[in-house]
């Protein structure tokens, strides 16, 4: 069994490395870019955490869900049988599954009978105790287990099986034909966490199925920059691999994840910035653990701020009282975005010159399912078996929500003009809705540009796009930012909520110290209170808006950095449909059944505004 | 004796990565399959935290328990031997009655969320 086992191993990976990455030209492409719509964070049954909570979803099927199929998921009768399933409305144009690298390979000797390991007693507690072996195992680390193997070897081996599967699944469901319908990213999670359980997980996309043989995990890399010094080591453009690396859940890093610090706890030097900044070019602002743009603490004169907010910084305060006061700033991408401003200033280099994206983060193998609805299914991020039988309860950890989607302006749908538009970071991260966004910034920009039929050629060639960086200004200039946004259309069933309005968020520094600003460009905050009894479509808004907005207090002498965000109209959050759809009315406490009794605990809203975040125009100084 | 019901029936407050409220038994169980892990695999990362944990709220437990029973055995101690025994039974029952029902908390299982005395070592 082990022989056939590797065998097959050995077949994929020839499989998968076989294949050219030569790309017929697409029918469609458009030298403007069009936006393509993503999840760059998707985790099947090869990582611990979704196979312990009951995810059979396997790569492939994961794709084939976001390509539009139909996906049954747990959980499952004694014959195998799905009792619920789930559907995209609208199939996503790119996706990549992102297991987590770390024990991948004993999650797979625990599942596999005949390989060495498979009779431990700590694979049979996995799968008679998945739930305990999920705390267990997750709280590993060195050395690994035992029945690893000398060095870990065994395990190190067994991985190769699910990373051939994941590049064969990538490879199966990219479409290579002229029509150019889907684009797939071979992908892994590296995740590691601090010593008080701080996020420090990152995502590594590939930009080709050139990719090492091993996924770099944070048993072997246990650092950010071990990680670089990996890929740059094992995926060289010389074997035609390359990669870039997506942090995530700035928001439970407890401060780590943006610290003005490399990991030996010395201050950044200039080519440590740069190192960052080249490698990690996008931050994934929005998941299903909550947004990373800012919190209410850390801007509380911002009221949007307290979208998707976690009421802890750091894992552990899921289950324990830590973690739970003031989260630091450097939690918070539009602060780290700031502070990077300012070490740009003091070093030379910025090491937060990064562009955002969202994503789902999900547990199920389900990319792309953002609906906020009483079918709304959870993500399985808390790792949380369902059980039997689907529970008359929330099907979610009520502080988690459906995650976001990342869209990309790309000439067309290929690996290599997606990778190219995510290097160039003209990205940005929507909480769930197909917002269109599209932003130029430049120093002669035409006021009236918004009512010209040449927004796109002008900003071009005016201009920089979302993740550019400004060229010197001209004497006297200050810079202009033209936004386009325009309402998710949606579908027949669920049409898309109009726009709210638009805000410009500028970063500068003075006197060295990072400062912020947010204005109102375009729209209006909503006047009228939501009724979250009947969850109906809200009334006002716009189909789109656009605006040339100019910087009323530009300074030549600082650096600064411009980001938009769109929001819409009030709608229900996910809770609210699913507390209404089980009959929960908080005014009646009857109603209120046991399962449902976060629908009606005030720290969660029950109404929220979706929204887009574009990447930031970047100005520096000469 | 009541000792052991208590033991077997009596829901306790039980943390190793979730919180169960189940009998000390469910958590003597879970933390022999800890224990289990750690002798068989060596101990790395949080696994001898999770180990100590799951040994401390044993001791503690079984501590707690004991004075219970022993201060209900003191209360019974000044009733007649008939009426003692008749007590001591009809606590016992109460509680094996009560363990019948779906009465614990049980994150920890991946079938049973919540369950009864006899899904609890499923």
């Amino acid at each position: 069994m082990t022989r056939v086992f590797f065998t097959a191993v050995l077949l994929l990976a020839w499989a998968a490395r076989a294949s050219a990455e030569a790309h017929p030209p697409c029918d469609h492409r458009d030298s403007e870019r069009r936006p393509f719509f993503g999840d760059l964070h998707v985790h099947t049954k090869f990582s611990l955490d979704a196979s312990t909570q009951g995810t059979r979803t396997t790569p492939d099927e994961a794709y084939r869900f976001a390509r539009g199929e139909a996906l049954g998921l747990h959980p499952f009768t004694a014959e195998g049988a799905p009792l619920r399933q789930a559907r995209l409305s609208r199939p996503l144009d790119f996706a990549a599954v992102t297991d987590h690298a770390e024990l991948l390979g004993e999650t797979a000797i625990c599942n596999t009978p005949g390989l060495a390991g498979y009779d431990s007693f700590a694979c049979r507690v996995y799968r008679g105790w998945p739930r305990l072996a999920f705390f267990l195992m997750n709280g590993r680390g060195l050395p690994r287990f035992a029945f690893c193997g000398e060095d870990g070897a065994g395990c190190l081996a067994a991985a190769r099986g699910p990373w051939a599967e994941i590049q064969q699944a990538a490879e199966a469901a990219y479409d290579r034909t002229a029509a150019c319908t889907f684009s797939t990213f071979v992908a892994v999670e590296w995740t590691q966490v601090g010593s008080q359980t701080e996020n420090l997980h990152r995502n590594v996309i590939f930009s080709s199925a050139r990719v090492p043989e091993d996924p770099p995990n944070s048993l072997a890399y246990p650092s950010p920059e071990a990680l670089w010094d990996a890929l740059d080591r094992d995926c060289t453009p010389e074997t035609g691999c390359d990669a870039i690396v997506i942090p995530h859940n700035s928001n439970l890093s407890g401060g780590l994840m943006f610290a003005l610090e490399s990991s030996s706890g010395e201050p950044l030097t200039a080519a440590e910035a740069a190192r960052r900044a080249e490698r990690e070019p996008l931050v994934e602002i929005m998941q299903h653990k909550g947004a990373s743009e800012c919190s209410r603490t850390s801007a509380p004169a911002d009221e949007l701020c307290g979208f998707e907010e976690l009421p802890y910084d750091r894992f552990m305060g899921r289950f324990l009282p830590v973690g739970q006061e003031t989260p630091s700033p450097l939690n918070y991408v539009r602060h780290a975005l700031a502070a990077g401003l300012a070490e740009q200033e003091r070093i030379g280099a910025n090491p937060f010159e990064f562009g955002v994206i969202g994503s789902t983060d999900t547990h199920l193998g389900t990319p792309g399912l953002i609906a906020e609805d009483a079918d709304f299914p959870g993500h399985g991020g808390a790792g949380i078996p369902i059980g039997n039988e689907i529970p008359d309860s929330l099907l979610e950890v009520i502080e988690y929500n459906p995650g976001g989607l990342a869209v990309v302006w790309a000439e067309e749908n290929t690996r290599e003009s997606l990778f190219s538009a995510l290097e160039r970071r003209e990205t940005y991260g929507t909480s769930g809705p197909r917002i269109l966004l599209r932003t130029f910034t430049g120093w002669d920009l035409p006021e009236a540009l918004c009512d010209s039929e040449e927004f796109v050629a002008t900003g071009y060639a005016r201009g920089v796009p979302m993740g550019g960086e400004l060229s010197a200004p001209p004497s006297g200039a200050t810079p202009r930012v033209a936004v386009w946004a325009q309402r998710d259309a949606g579908t027949h069933d669920a049409p898309g909520v109009p726009l709210a309005q638009i805000q410009i968020v500028k970063a500068w520094t003075e006197a060295g110290e990072p400062r912020e600003a947010i204005f109102d460009v375009a729209g209006a905050a909503p006047v009228s209170r939501y009724d979250d009894a009947a969850c109906a479509a809200p009334e006002g808004g716009a189909d789109h808006l656009c605006t040339v907005w100019q910087d009323p207090d530009f300074d030549p002498a600082s650096p600064a950095l411009y980001y938009t965000r769109v929001v819409e109209q009030p709608t229900c959050r996910w809770h609210a449909h699913a507390c209404n759809a089980a009959g929960v009315d908080c005014a009646e406490p009857g109603t209120v059944r046991s399962g449902y009794e976060a629908c009606c605990e005030e720290a969660w809203p029950r109404t929220i505004q979706e929204r887009a975040w574009s990447s930031p125009v970047w100005y520096t100084p000469e | 004796m009541l000792w052991l019901a208590l033991i077997f029936t009596a829901p306790i407050p039980f943390y190793l990565g979730g919180l169960e409220i189940a009998p000390l038994a469910r958590g003597l169980f879970l933390s022999l399959l800890v224990w289990g892990v750690v002798a068989t695999e060596g101990v790395g990362g949080f696994q001898g935290l999770f180990a100590l944990l799951a040994a401390v709220q044993v001791v503690v437990g079984a501590g707690l328990l004991w004075g219970v029973a022993a201060l209900t055995a003191r209360i019974l101690s000044r009733a007649k031997p008939a009426i003692r025994a008749l007590a001591v039974g009809a606590i016992v029952v109460g509680l094996i009655g009560f363990s019948l029902q779906d009465v614990y908390r049980t994150p920890l299982s991946s079938t049973r969320p919540q369950s009864s005395l006899l899904g609890l070592f499923e």
